[in-house]
């Protein structure tokens, strides 16, 4: 990646909003179209899509095992022929916390590891860090942006306040999420000046911030100094993605925000415009990790766009109300195929971006109306560039949950040998799953 | 008896949507807990707590090391934005989210860390702020002070602006780090105007702008504490006491050591609670406590309740607001009084509710209820009533835990992980349509779940008169509604009594004092090391008669707000 894209923006545009021809990466590939002309492996992505609440049992997993797998009404939106062999899932596994309290049960199914129950979301997170913090620490050290957290329904949890955190975990925290599909794109791809004055300015401004934080650094304790380096860091990181060449890629089109009338989320109108520019991110390679926060746990989210007339926490405990939790679950499946979609329609030298994806779909229970935690639904989606298998519905009865994103991080280079903690966490792969 | 829970145990399953998985249910909206190594100190801590609270593993937890550094939440940046650059900025929605814990932003945003996308939200945040400045010649005059060309200007700026900013006098390095800064990038677009722009970002998004910055020092009354430095005292007044950081006037004081100790913090408390920021910045407490914002945040269902529009709920939280400033700020009565009062704040929506005339004109008009009204005070409006229900059906788990959580400062635990989430089968039980209490049942028979419901459950029982909306009912779809209720093992009937037995409860006397200072400190009381100091504001409390412009000097002048103990 050594091609002077700055000075040739300057010098060709001199301004914001710079263009050069998709497919982004096309020119810089060797004539096979499986590397960088100097050689370099086209990069990997590692994903996480999370939906809150768990699914309908009897509704989910497949009664097939196998690559002829039948879809269950949950599954439908899945078995479409584009994205289906590129779709695995993994039925029969146990999250291993016995019961579900939804908060704890969402961090060990990201994080392999447990939390003590806290008062604030902000820090109802492990200390460990989430799978795709870990794969960001790998792929996202050479990309534009690191990580990308994102998030579609702010529907939170009562008397909890604004709920905008993802459910990406890093140094004991979530992180904040983005759930604006403008914002994220004028972030991802203006926030880049082509002036050097205006440049140099930033930087300076940044520098001088720094020394700020440095010399207040030195007057606290331990806890408060973690807290100041980790925005040391982030102040070093957005220096350093000034510093970075803008994308080359052709900026899309900026998305308008939906209208959000308060009573009807636009749940699908903003998934699909959010992952629009999440694809167009990946593509142009400013980013290889993320993690969609589709919906919440606890969270009363209103799935009217699948005639469902009650939140899906309440409804999930109603078992009058059953067919609406399946309805729920399938409409937020036809969300993350449309993610799948997107991906498999990039093309990237001889493949398509989903198969270069490890993506790790699942939520915060098995079924959400008895909190159990064993049969945990999770779906994996790409084939990170040939280190997985896929297609398969694989009963892996008797696993932890936590191998399969341990799979996923072994499956994108990751060096580790273990995920999560001794309890909770994983040691193997999932043979079933890795190549 | 046991007859009966068979028959309702299967109804229960099937109709209550809150209620199934027999206890867990309404009872996961329960933020749990302390932020970690804060536990306890959270049942009401009271000698009247009959147990259950959350007091277990307290004496384990060891203290947590004070927070030092407090971001800013969006309130208070966006009430400090504007103090700073004048009415009619526009702060940016793009910030860190905050967090919220034990219903504060003040005490959950505590905990947090500003990582790579809260930076880079700042960053931006500052650099529109400081565009909005210059883009408008009067706006700009009146924060920059002098004239850009001038070449004593940019220091001048960056001494009298910096010090508002950052809620103290610059150091000399630093002084002189913001100046080599505006000085550079003037030179570079050679427009002196560029400096002082540039320097206002950086002053805007340093850290010292961003955090309230609780260092202390050693306090020469207590080896055993520190103590709150004059000049920290300042914020900390003025972000409880206004929602922004102090003003020139208050940092003067602060710096010539008038807030170093009890008596002038007290003194000049109560000056600043004369101040126009006080009622929005206190009502910022009010707001949080009550959860004013979740109110009109709330959605009904339509096919059930078609009146139930967001306008209508943004009458609510209008109403809750009116409320605290009528009986709070304009009659100066007692924060207790918010449990009783007479007078309601009522628009054509809410009259609809309340079956009371229309005010005809639409406009929010104060009206004082009926003696036989059956309604009193916060408990009796439109908003605390649908806040806490669900979306077609009341929820009296929900309102027993908003009583508990707000007003007697029970901490509830989660549903315990062994819950037995199997329900008997009883087929002869189906159809026949049941009452709330009915299908509550399980969770007062059931001894996993009884534990907790029995701490909620009594209380929310006892106003099902009152529907998913907050409207009066007879009866509920045509079953006698039994108003029979529990109150500390007290049998009471309806809300008149279970604000009656409120009113007069020292529990909520305590609790009340404990909200303002979990709020005020953005800290959630630790009971071995807070508790002496609570128990002793909340006699003073007593004394005052719950009156907050005599009670708030008294908080703030308090050990308990001005120091805090040291931890190894």
């Amino acid at each position: 990646m050594t091609i002077g894209r700055r000075r040739f923006l300057r010098g060709v545009l001199g301004g914001v909003g710079c263009a050069v021809g998709l497919p982004a990466l096309e020119a810089m590939l060797n004539g096979n179209g499986n590397a960088y002309a100097s050689g370099e492996a086209l990069p990997l992505r590692f994903g996480t899509w999370y939906f809150g609440n768990g699914v309908p049992g009897e509704a989910w997993a497949p009664a097939q095992t196998g690559p002829d797998w039948m879809p269950t009404s949950c599954l439908q939106a899945l078995a479409d022929p584009i994205i289906k062999p590129y779709v695995s899932i993994i039925s029969g596994t146990d999250l291993g916390v016995g019961f579900g309290d939804h908060i704890t049960s969402r961090a060990v199914a990201f994080s392999g590891a447990t939390t003590a129950p806290t008062g604030g979301q902000a820090d109802a997170a492990t200390t460990m860090p989430s799978c795709d913090q870990i794969a960001a620490d790998l792929l996202g050290a050479t990309s534009t942006f690191r990580s990308l957290e994102l998030g579609v329904s702010r529907a939170y949890i009562m008397g909890g306040g604004n709920d905008e955190f993802s459910i990406a975990m890093k140094d004991g925290q979530l992180l904040p999420a983005e759930f604006s599909p403008k914002a994220l794109f004028d972030r991802l791809f203006l926030g880049f000046s082509p002036d050097t004055r205006e440049l140099d300015t930033r930087i300076g401004i940044l520098d001088a911030v720094k020394a700020d934080a440095d010399s207040l650094r030195a007057r606290l304790g331990a806890a408060d100094r973690a807290k100041l380096d980790a925005h040391l860091g982030g102040l070093g990181e957005l220096e350093t993605r000034l510093l970075t060449e803008p994308p080359t890629c052709s900026v899309p089109m900026a998305p308008v925000d939906p209208l959000d009338d308060g009573a009807n989320e636009p749940l699908s109108a903003r998934s699909r415009l959010i992952v629009d520019v999440l694809v167009q991110a990946i593509a142009c390679d400013l980013v290889r990790v993320f993690s969609v926060r589709f919906s919440q746990a606890i969270a009363d989210v209103l799935f009217w766009e699948a005639g469902v007339n009650e939140g899906s926490h309440t409804l999930t405990h109603d078992p009058s109300k059953r067919q609406m939790y399946i309805d729920s679950v399938a409409f937020s499946m036809e969300q993350f195929a449309y993610l799948l979609q997107r991906l498999a329609a990039v093309t990237e030298g001889e493949a398509t971006l989903l198969d270069r994806c490890a993506i790790y779909c699942t939520s915060d229970l098995a079924d959400g109306q008895t909190h159990t935690v064993t049969d945990y639904p999770v779906v994996v989606a790409g084939r990170a560039g040939g280190a997985l298998k896929s297609g398969e519905h694989i009963a892996a009865a008797g696993k932890r949950t936590s191998v399969v994103p341990y799979t996923l991080l072994k499956a994108i280079g990751v060096q580790a040998t273990s995920f999560g903690d001794a309890t909770y966490g994983a040691t193997e792969v999932l043979p079933e799953l890795a190549v | 008896m046991q007859r009966t829970m068979q028959r309702h145990g299967r109804r229960a399953w099937l109709l209550g949507a809150a209620l199934t998985t027999a206890c867990t249910i309404d009872m996961e909206n329960v933020p749990v807990g302390a932020p970690a190594g804060i536990t306890g100190g959270d049942g009401d801590g009271g000698a009247d707590d009959d147990g259950g609270g959350g007091d277990d593993g307290t004496a384990e937890a060891a203290p947590a090391e004070r927070v030092q550094l407090r971001r800013l939440t969006r309130s208070q940046y966006g009430r400090t934005a504007t103090q700073l650059l004048g009415d009619g900025i526009v702060v940016p929605t793009a910030l860190p989210a905050d967090a919220v814990d034990h219903h504060y932003s003040t005490v959950g945003t505590a905990g947090l860390s500003v990582g790579g996308f809260d930076v880079e939200q700042f960053e931006g945040a500052a650099r529109d702020l400081a565009d909005q400045v210059m883009e408008d010649p009067a706006r700009r005059d009146a924060v920059v002070g002098c004239d850009a060309t001038a070449p004593t200007c940019l220091e001048q700026f960056v001494t009298s602006f910096g010090r508002r900013a950052f809620r103290r006098t610059l150091t000399d390095d630093e002084r002189g780090r913001y100046v080599a800064l505006g000085t550079a990038i003037a030179t570079r677009f050679e427009d002196p105007w560029r400096g002082i722009h540039g320097a206002m970002i950086g002053l805007l998004a340093s850290p010292h702008f961003l955090y309230i910055t609780d260092v202390g020092e050693s306090d020469p009354d207590d080896p055993e504490r520190r103590r709150y430095t004059s000049v920290e005292m300042a914020s900390r007044l003025a972000f409880f006491l206004w929602g922004h950081g102090p003003d020139d006037d208050l940092l003067d004081r602060a710096e010539a050591g008038e807030l170093a100790s009890g008596d002038g913090v007290a003194e000049v408390a109560a000056a600043m609670l004369d101040h126009p920021s006080a009622r929005g910045g206190l009502g910022r407490f009010f707001g949080e406590w009550l959860g004013v914002e979740a109110v009109g945040a709330q959605a009904k269902d339509p096919a059930v309740y078609p009146t139930a529009t967001p306008e209508l709920f943004a009458s609510m939280s209008l109403e809750l607001e009116r409320m605290v400033e009528h009986v709070v700020f304009d009659q100066g009565e007692s924060m207790l009084a918010l449990l009783d009062t007479r007078t309601a704040f009522v628009d054509d929506r809410l009259a609809a509710i309340y079956g009371m005339p229309a005010t005809g004109d639409g406009s929010m008009v104060a009206v004082q209820r009926d003696d036989d009204d059956p309604r009193a005070g916060l408990l009796g409006t439109a908003g605390v009533l649908s806040l806490t229900s669900r979306r077609a059906r009341t929820a009296p788990t929900l309102r027993g835990i908003y009583v508990q959580q707000r007003f007697r400062c029970v901490d509830l635990p989660p549903p315990p992980p062994d819950v037995d989430v199997e329900i008997p089968d009883d087929p002869a039980g189906e159809g026949t349509p049941q009452t709330m209490r009915e299908l509550l049942e399980e969770h007062d028979v059931n001894p996993a779940c009884a534990t907790c419901h029995h701490l909620v459950d009594p209380l929310g029982l006892a106003l099902e008169h009152f529907d998913p909306l907050g409207a009066w009912r007879a009866d509920d779809h045509g079953l006698t509604i039994d108003d029979s209720g529990k109150y500390e093992d007290e049998e009471f009937h309806g809300m008149a009594e279970l604000v009656a037995k409120l009113r007069t409860d020292p529990v909520v006397e305590a609790c009340m004092v404990r909200q303002l200072y979990r709020y005020a400190t953005g800290h959630v009381e630790v009971e071995e090391i807070d508790g002496p100091a609570i128990d002793a504001l909340a006699t003073v409390f007593a004394d005052v008669d719950g009156n907050l412009s005599e009670f708030v000097p008294a908080l703030v002048s308090s050990a308990a707000f001005r120091t805090f103990a040291e931890v190894e």
